[in-house]
């Protein structure tokens, strides 16, 4: 591919290695306060749910109440194994976790993972219910600090590399 | 270079291909309507949440856009099984159909439900849509009528209250908390179970208390036993929810009224089931919705600053409502 | 000759037709593409004919389905990086509008033009064409027409997406487009000129690992019947009115493999080359085709992949009649692709080029510095596409099952729900080809303004700023997938 020399190869990877280093640093020293439960009121309507974004810390616990003010909407919550039927003008909704399917009107849920998850309405409710998702986001935001240092990198590395590397004899 | 008849079966099977592709679809779609319309064996509902109707018209990408599909009103005989296929244009509906032992199944938008039924009794059986569907929702109902033979004349059944109820026209801003809660009782649909001006319940098939609720006599379960102290009472909202009021009103056992009133407003916010009359039968299909999600409190103190100001004119005549068993007072 | 004799090279790589004599005996038969292209007609047709009295609910349609997830995504991820526009080579629009032109599917009209008279059609080298075979404007010979036509489609994209009666209608109306144009003006020009999907297929297949190229120059140069161009009888001239002997860049080739089977010498082939060979830009056209599809790839994540609703209900105009919200929207949409965005990277050329001191025109320079847009955008186009394929490709199988949602199962799915694959990748996946682009961008962008300047410093100069706009935008959009 790209004709990289010995030298730029070692500050890429030094610098890769730093960044890392920087962000694993970064997130460790966040987490010194204890886990806090989230009471949420999720209210889904054509086509957004509110609160769009929900931010909480790993280890944290979220209680989470459904409405809907429209029409049939669903709540599914990638990467944990939670679905959710949220019929309207009701407080209860139908939650399907583990395989098993029960109405209840509120649901618990700890969150052990860190990242980003979004959640998606899961039954159809108009034209552009395959777009209507929010977001739960779940501190450290790893990927994030990641992959924008990385970007940085990319910038600063390419610019110097750039002006640093000898001048290449002959026709490229 | 003349083409080849290698080339010229080529183009032909292609073209024979794309007459095929274009005909196929157009043609298994005008079977199906002729099929819909001489037999009466299957009965073909779509529900449609925009103009709040369960339609025996085909509705298809290339007519959806219109709002005025026929509503279905299925005339089946008595003993004869009729095939019922059930879908939705757009969002998750329900139907219930108590009369003939249907109990509420959910139905996909874009996928078919089908239902295999036997009226056993001659007569007018309601039709619901029980998963609120948008606006419209309460307006999806209908009437099946059940004749002792084909071709026996069936009378037609009462159009059901509220019409179009979801076209309102809103007030002006300064009308007032009374003409805001007019406006809401029919613009939110409550009209369609409660009655005009809340007059008279529809009937709730299968339920304990026959009809729902008429509200009429609201004032007088509230404890305002004169116009007087129900208007009082209105005042009092129109100033702040009851909840938080530092000035308590003149009004003669205002703490049971107050406890009263809050706990009809907590009906309104949360809603309630309807107790089934036979645990056996379908559920009954209509019950008070939780409106928490849609109407703010003060919203939900319009309506019910309205109601009172209906049924003050009533307060001071005994209860005199029709087909209702309800036991007197709300319980919270 | 060519322009460019570094991305001359650099076009070139492994011979796969002399690597592979099986691929080269199929990619010299008469039959071979179009015996993809007639199926894939057949079936567009079909869906799109059924699609018209189907069910209306967009996740239950084939065509939507088939066309909007599937299709898309093979399209940006998987054919377009690593097949350059070898979807152009086995679409179904064009078939009809070829027959018409050649009346025949799959031999040749080949006639010497010293000797042929009289007959009807027109003789455009060796070939006789029916029709009237004008030339296109020299003025519309550019991507123009592709720009707009593909902002007009991006403005009601929701519309487009969920509506199966939206989607038939453009797909039969491509369709009858091109045969009409394949009726009045030579070859494909629709497909050159007109269609919206060839833009960004022209633009981005300069990034792809596969070309269509002469072997031996020496072999061009001692030709004499060009057969490329003017056509034999075992091939028709280019209909994508390329002179092929002489192809050094993507844009324009539509993998018709005509001039792999016309050419007398067998010099034509297919290179297996490494990916963002091709840098140059060659006018404004292909810049703002570069930057309105960064722009759309923004405002599609910000809409789409977005948690905000008001912006959704805005552009959904199919749905709500709230013409002043999509009003603004749209405007909005505009303003970004073909005002801020250009404006940007122009004002960031402007200035590169100001701090370099570089004696070069705003032209060239922005031409340049607008290369780093190809690796970028295809890539950020990928990393937009990842979600749709894996929270929504299970409608795939459903929608294939019951294609008008009529109630059938053909292929046994139809019930099957709803199930996102592995949907909490996304953000990875997403975040990877972001970065990816961004140094393929980063690499392409100070690459082309070296050839340009001259000299490797003062390229880095230039680039600056340019450089960090396209980092800027990595970063936004980091923030929208992983934050």
């Amino acid at each position: 591919m790209l004709r990289f020399s010995l030298g730029s190869i070692v500050t890429l990877a030094a610098l890769a290695a730093v960044s890392g280093g920087l962000v694993w640093a970064v997130s460790s020293t966040g987490a010194v306060r204890g886990p806090v439960e989230h009471e949420i009121r999720v209210v889904a309507r054509s086509y957004a749910f509110e609160p769009p974004v929900i931010r909480a810390r790993r280890g944290d616990s979220l209680r989470l109440r459904f409405a809907s003010t429209d029409v049939v909407h669903g709540f599914y919550l990638e990467g944990h194994d939670l679905d959710v039927t949220i019929p309207p003008l009701s407080r209860r909704a139908l939650v399907t976790r583990g395989g098993r399917t029960e109405a209840a009107e509120e649901v618990a849920l700890v969150l052990e993972r860190s990242g980003k998850f979004r959640f998606r309405c899961s039954k159809t409710c108009g034209a552009m219910h395959p777009f209507m998702q929010g977001e739960l986001i779940v501190g450290p935001n790893r990927l994030l600090l990641a992959s924008t240092i990385l970007s940085g990198a990319l910038l600063v590395i390419g610019l110097a590399w750039a002006f640093i590397a000898p001048e290449r004899k002959g026709p490229r | 270079m003349k083409a080849s008849l290698v080339e010229k079966s080529a183009v032909a099977t292609l073209a024979a291909a794309l007459v095929v592709a274009v005909a196929v679809p157009l043609r298994i779609e005008a079977w199906r309507r002729e099929a819909r319309e001489t037999s009466v064996r299957t009965l073909e509902l779509t529900g449609l949440m925009r103009q709040g109707v369960w339609t025996d018209e085909r509705v298809t990408a290339a007519n959806s856009w219109r709002g005025n599909f026929r509503p279905a009103r299925p005339v089946l005989v008595v003993g004869e099984p009729v095939r019922i296929r059930l879908t939705s244009a757009d969002v998750v509906h329900a139907i219930s159909i108590p009369g003939l032992g249907i109990a509420p199944v959910e139905v996909y938008p874009g996928r078919y439900v089908e239902i295999v039924a036997v009226p056993r009794e001659v007569g007018a059986f309601p039709f619901y849509c029980t998963t609120v569907c948008g606006d419209a929702h309460f307006a999806m109902r209908g009437v099946v009528q059940v004749v002792e033979a084909p071709g026996a004349i069936a009378t037609p059944p009462p159009e059901q209250p509220g019409g179009e109820y979801w076209r309102a026209e809103a007030p002006r801003a300064d009308a007032g908390m009374v003409a805001r809660g007019a406006w809401l009782f029919r613009r939110q649909g409550c009209v369609t179970c409660h009655g005009e001006e809340a007059g008279g319940g529809v009937a709730n098939p299968g339920a304990m208390n026959a009809n729902v609720p008429a509200l009429a006599d609201l004032a007088r379960r509230t404890f305002l036993f004169t116009p007087s102290d129900a208007a009082s009472l209105v005042r009092a909202l129109e100033r702040g929810p009851l909840a938080a009021l530092e000035e308590a009103p003149e009004i003669p056992l205002y703490a049971a009224v107050k406890k009263q009133y809050l706990a009809t407003h907590q009906i309104v916010a949360s809603g309630r089931k309807a107790a089934p009359m036979d645990p056996a039968s379908p559920p009954p299909p209509l019950e008070m919705p939780a409106w928490e999600a849609r109407l703010t409190g003060r919203d939900i103190d319009s309506v019910l600053a309205y109601l009172l100001t209906l049924s003050q004119a009533r307060a001071a005549i005994p209860a005199a409502d029709p087909g209702s068993r309800t036991v007197e007072g709300v319980k919270p | 000759m060519s322009a460019h004799p570094a991305t001359d090279r650099a076009s070139r790589g492994l011979d796969l037709l002399t690597r592979f004599p099986r691929l080269r005996w199929l990619v010299r038969r008469r039959w071979f593409p179009l015996a993809l292209a007639l199926p894939l007609l057949v079936l567009a047709v079909l869906l799109s004919a059924g699609a018209l009295v189907g069910t209306p609910v967009g996740s239950r349609s084939g065509l939507v389905v088939g066309v909007w997830i599937l299709w898309w995504f093979l399209l940006i991820a998987v054919l377009l990086p690593f097949g350059a526009r070898a979807w152009c080579g086995v679409c179904p629009v064009p078939v009809i509008g070829d027959w018409v032109q050649r009346r025949r599917l799959t031999s040749v009209a080949d006639e010497d033009p010293r000797v042929a008279k009289g007959a009807p059609g027109k003789l455009v080298g060796r070939n006789r064409y029916f029709g009237l075979a004008w030339r296109w404007p020299r003025a519309l010979s550019n991507l123009w027409l592709q720009n707009l036509g593909f902002m007009l489609l991006a403005t009601f994209s929701v519309v487009l997406l969920t509506s199966p009666l939206a989607s038939a209608v453009a797909v039969l109306g491509m369709v009858l487009a091109a045969t009409g144009i394949a009726w009045t003006f030579r070859q494909r020009t629709f497909c050159r000129f007109l269609c919206p999907v060839g833009g960004f297929l022209g633009l981005y297949s300069m990034s792809s690992t596969l070309a269509v190229r002469s072997r031996d120059e020496s072999v061009c140069a001692g030709c004499r019947d060009k057969s490329c161009l003017a056509g034999s009888a075992g091939g028709w001239g280019c209909p994508w009115l390329q002179y092929p002997s002489r192809l050094d860049r993507n844009n324009a080739c539509g993998f018709c493999l005509e001039c792999v089977k016309s050419c007398p010498h067998g010099n034509m082939t297919v290179f297996l080359r490494r990916p963002f060979a091709e840098r140059h830009l060659l006018g404004w056209d292909e810049a703002f085709k570069a930057y309105l599809m960064v722009a759309l790839a923004i405002a599609y994540s910000v809409t789409y992949l977005g948690p905000w609703g008001e912006l959704k209900a805005a552009a959904n105009i199919g749905e709500a009649s709230d013409w002043r919200a999509f009003g603004l929207y749209a405007t909005g949409l505009w303003a970004l692709a073909l005002g801020v965005v250009p404006g940007a990277f122009v004002a960031a050329a402007w200035s590169g080029r100001r701090l370099a001191r570089a004696r070069v025109g705003l032209r060239d320079a922005a031409l340049a510095s607008a290369s780093a847009l190809v690796p970028f955008g295809l890539l950020v186009w990928i990393a937009f596409s990842v979600p749709l394929i894996l929270a929504n490709g299970s409608y795939v199988l459903s929608a294939m099952s019951d294609p008008f949602g009529w109630g059938w199962d053909l292929f046994g799915g139809a019930d099957v729900p709803w199930s996102p694959l592995r949907p909490h990748w996304t953000p990875w996946l997403q975040a990877g080809f972001v970065l990816v682009g961004q140094g393929a961008g980063l690499r392409s962008g100070w690459l082309t303004l070296r050839d340009l300047v001259g000299d490797r410093r003062g390229a880095a100069i230039a680039f600056a700023p340019s450089a960090l706009l396209v980092t800027v935008i990595a970063h936004l959009l980091l923030l929208l997938y992983a934050g």
